[in-house]
């Protein structure tokens, strides 16, 4: 056992430095290092998305036939290592991540060839339709509802708290295609256009003042049954797959470090106008604390994930790795508003730098641990697969 | 990177566990605790037997194995069965420290009987500044000290004590336990093991009874007193993972309000929140044993965030086992309670926490470390500039 690169491991780390030293421009790092939300708007990572799509480096996930560029996890976790050091901006998931691995698992050959190439490409843009303004935590208990009408479905209900609809042209949704008496069994998992007529997008401004997430109303919109992924009445187990991702193949501990990184930035910016941040040996234990959490997650996630073999379910411990994450996120946007001390206080006041970031990214960051299951669902799933309890 | 156990590793932890399930019941360490200065010869001899005294050396020193990672898993195992036996300061420490710093006669004097079970050595460093002393030259020295906190130091045959030359440099003084002049205060330590304060009053000792070459042992006692820091980390670990997996078990037992305590969503999200802290406690250790097994890695990065993330930790883990305990966990009924002392005495020996904050504060974050990886090897970074962002 040990934690020594390989020639070959050492040589890709080399190859993906070289990569974001010729091929990362200033203006994705600036954009990265100024979003407040937890994704980069379209037009920051969209170029970035196009650069490691013509290098064949978008997908690490997915099967080399599709796309995929064939990483073992090693090899995936040095190139989120080195893209978040750089401050690369964050790859959009939502197809990516999400989408997809449930389209390859689950849909057709047909599917695969229409969707696959479009996310891979960027000219497709995702977003995912889960929660519902009565089923949140709960998530079976959705109402927007799905009714095959002759040719196509008919969808009809609203979803809420969809991250970038307003930027996205396919949902994929999770909607009710049967009344049964465990509601979990009525569910399908189908993917709908949101150029479609009846899809009407409101926006809702996030704790943080920003514009990400939305409320997206159906009225009869027209999906083909060719838009349906698997079986009907089968989308709970798709989306329970999908969260297991969502959960638990995401290296968030690089993330986490570039936020780490972006409070030193900060703490300079105010040392530079002559606030002793640096001596003060309160705050440095508070870094410490922090940046130690973030080692010791750093290595948790890696040795969870580090055994898996590309394209294996990480399983329940996803959880674990959520919970700390969501957390981490949080501790460390709180350990950046302690810094900024009386500056944050400055609502929307700032030029735009790395100070008018901080407080933003903070309150955003409160969502973490409620979005992709709430830390309280997270907790009951790890009580009763790890303890057994 | 290689993040799986080897197969030599699994089946020595197994035989090892075998063994002290076996020979280590909770009683029996209760008597050897009480009545035996914490030491039974025949549970030492079993341990020699098995190999573990000859695991944290190399097989260039006499011992079976060297890696911190393997002699991790001994301690882990005697964590787990809160073995009071000095194993951590007579095999991991003084054997250690006699393997960097002595020339290869005293290595063979000293380790062979040590790796067989036959002598058992403390290392007496710690004088609370009171400067312990080494005066004289080639033909002889005469030694002063009075040492505090020998872990090991009530039942061991040999004393390694360190000194201060004339020139200011540590030298390393092997001493016989029975020599006149020396005298011995055994006590127990809050854990239930045994240690002593030793004090030397001028004994005069040959130059062959001066470790090593006559250079400075600094050096090699700071990274010694490393590796037992991590050492005993793995031993916190073990002892961490018992008490919650006992917990487990006791919350499904357990009724009350006519059902299991398990029933109770408040306990369940107990115990998940004690994995959590089990899983990040057992990736800081493997962390810390793995960097330290690897040339020219960070010692104080790993070190230090190892012990201060494990106290924390492991401090949540006991309230938590003893909260759900209830009336047993804050009796001598049940092992819990000992699992609590065990787990504060870690927190409390070689350093608290804050120690170790301001350790990283001062070495990692001063240097800037924390914004690279913990994990991934620093010096293999290509020298590439990014643009400015």
């Amino acid at each position: 056992m040990d934690l020594i690169l390989t020639p070959a491991q050492r040589a890709f780390r080399r190859e993906v430095q070289t990569f974001l030293a010729t091929h990362l421009t200033a203006e994705m790092r600036q954009g990265q290092m100024l979003t407040a939300g937890v994704y980069p708007e379209p037009d920051v990572s969209r170029p970035w998305h196009h650069a490691l799509y013509r290098k064949g480096w978008v997908a690490p996930l997915w099967p080399v036939e599709y796309g995929g560029s064939g990483w073992t996890t090693i090899e995936r976790f040095i190139f989120e290592s080195e893209c978040a050091l750089a401050g690369a901006p964050v790859v959009y998931p939502i197809g990516v991540r999400l989408a997809a691995p449930v389209i390859l698992a689950f849909g057709s050959e047909e599917q695969k060839r229409t969707y696959l190439p479009r996310i891979l490409s960027g000219e497709d843009y995702w977003c995912q339709g889960f929660s519902e303004p009565g089923a949140g935590s709960d998530l079976a208990s959705l109402q927007t509802r799905a009714v095959l009408e002759g040719d196509h479905y008919t969808i009809n209900g609203s979803k809420i708290w969809t991250t970038h609809a307003h930027h996205a042209n396919r949902m994929f949704a999770l909607v009710r295609t049967a009344n049964t008496p465990r509601k979990q069994d009525g569910i399908s998992f189908i993917v709908i256009d949101m150029q479609s007529p009846g899809v009407e997008i409101r926006p809702i401004i996030s704790i943080g003042g920003e514009h990400d997430i939305n409320q997206v109303f159906f009225t009869d919109v027209r999906v083909p049954p060719s838009g349906l992924i698997g079986e009907v009445n089968a989308g709970w187990s798709y989306a329970k797959y999908l969260l297991e991702f969502e959960r638990g193949t995401g290296l968030f501990s690089s993330r986490l470090r570039s936020g780490l990184k972006r409070i030193e930035r900060a703490i300079d910016a105010l040392e530079a106008a002559d606030r002793h941040i640096r001596d003060n040996m309160d705050l440095m234990a508070r870094l410490a604390d922090v940046a130690i959490e973030i080692d010791v997650f750093e290595m948790l996630e890696l040795m969870t994930l580090g055994l898996l073999e590309p394209g294996q379910r990480p399983g329940p411990t996803s959880s674990v790795l959520k919970l700390r994450a969501s957390r981490l996120k949080q501790t460390v946007g709180e350990l950046g508003v302690e810094i900024l001390g009386p500056s944050a206080l400055r609502w929307q006041d700032h030029p735009e730098d790395v100070l008018s970031v901080i407080v933003p990214d903070y309150l955003n960051s409160r969502a973490a641990t409620i979005f992709g299951g709430a830390s309280e669902v997270q907790l009951g799933i790890i009580a009763k697969s790890l303890a057994g309890v | 990177m290689d993040l799986a156990y080897s197969e030599e590793q699994l089946l020595f932890r197994q035989s090892l566990e075998r063994y002290l399930g076996e020979n280590y019941s909770f009683a029996h360490r209760r008597h050897v605790a009480a009545k035996l200065h914490g030491f039974d010869p025949e549970v030492w001899a079993g341990l020699a037997e098995l190999g573990c005294f000859g695991v944290p050396l190399t097989t260039e020193h006499g011992g079976f194995d060297g890696r911190l990672v393997t002699t991790g898993l001994v301690m882990q195992a005697l964590g787990r069965h809160l073995v009071v036996e000095p194993v951590l300061g007579s095999a991991v420490i003084a054997g250690r420290l006699i393997a960097r710093v002595a020339h290869a006669a005293q290595r063979d004097e000293l380790l062979t009987p040590l790796i067989a079970g036959t002598s058992r050595i403390a290392f007496a460093h710690d004088d609370l500044g009171t400067k312990a002393s080494l005066k004289g030259g080639a033909d002889g020295y005469r030694l002063t000290a009075r040492k505090t906190a020998v872990l090991g130091g009530a039942t061991a045959d040999r004393l390694l004590v360190s000194a201060l030359n004339a020139a200011g440099e540590l030298r390393l003084a092997i001493l016989d336990a029975g020599t006149s002049g020396v005298s011995l205060h055994p006590y127990q330590l809050l854990d239930g093991s045994w240690a002593a304060d030793v004090l030397v009053q001028d004994v005069t000792i040959g130059s062959d009874r001066i470790l090593g070459d006559g250079s400075d042992a600094g050096p090699a006692i700071t990274a010694t007193l490393d590796d037992g820091v991590v050492a005993a980390c793995w031993e916190a670990v073990g002892a961490m993972q018992a008490a919650y997996e006992q917990t487990c078990a006791y919350v499904r037992e357990r009724r009350q309000f006519d059902r299991p305590l398990a029933g109770f969503q408040v306990v369940q999200h107990k115990v998940a929140e004690m994995a959590v802290c089990c899983e990040e406690a057992g990736a800081a250790a493997l962390l810390a044993a793995l960097k330290l097994d690897s040339e020219g890695a960070d010692r104080d990065r790993a070190v230090a965030a190892a012990k201060v993330r494990i106290s924390h930790c492991g401090r949540f883990v006991a309230k938590e086992a003893v909260q759900l305990h209830g009336g047993m966990g804050v009796s001598e009924e049940l092992p819990i309670a000992t699992y609590f002392r065990k787990l504060l005495t870690f927190e409390l020996m070689f350093g608290s926490s804050m120690e170790y904050r301001r350790r990283y504060v001062k070495t990692v974050i001063a240097a800037r470390a924390h914004e690279m990886s913990a994990v991934l090897p620093a010096a293999e970074r290509a020298d590439i500039t990014l643009p400015a962002a």
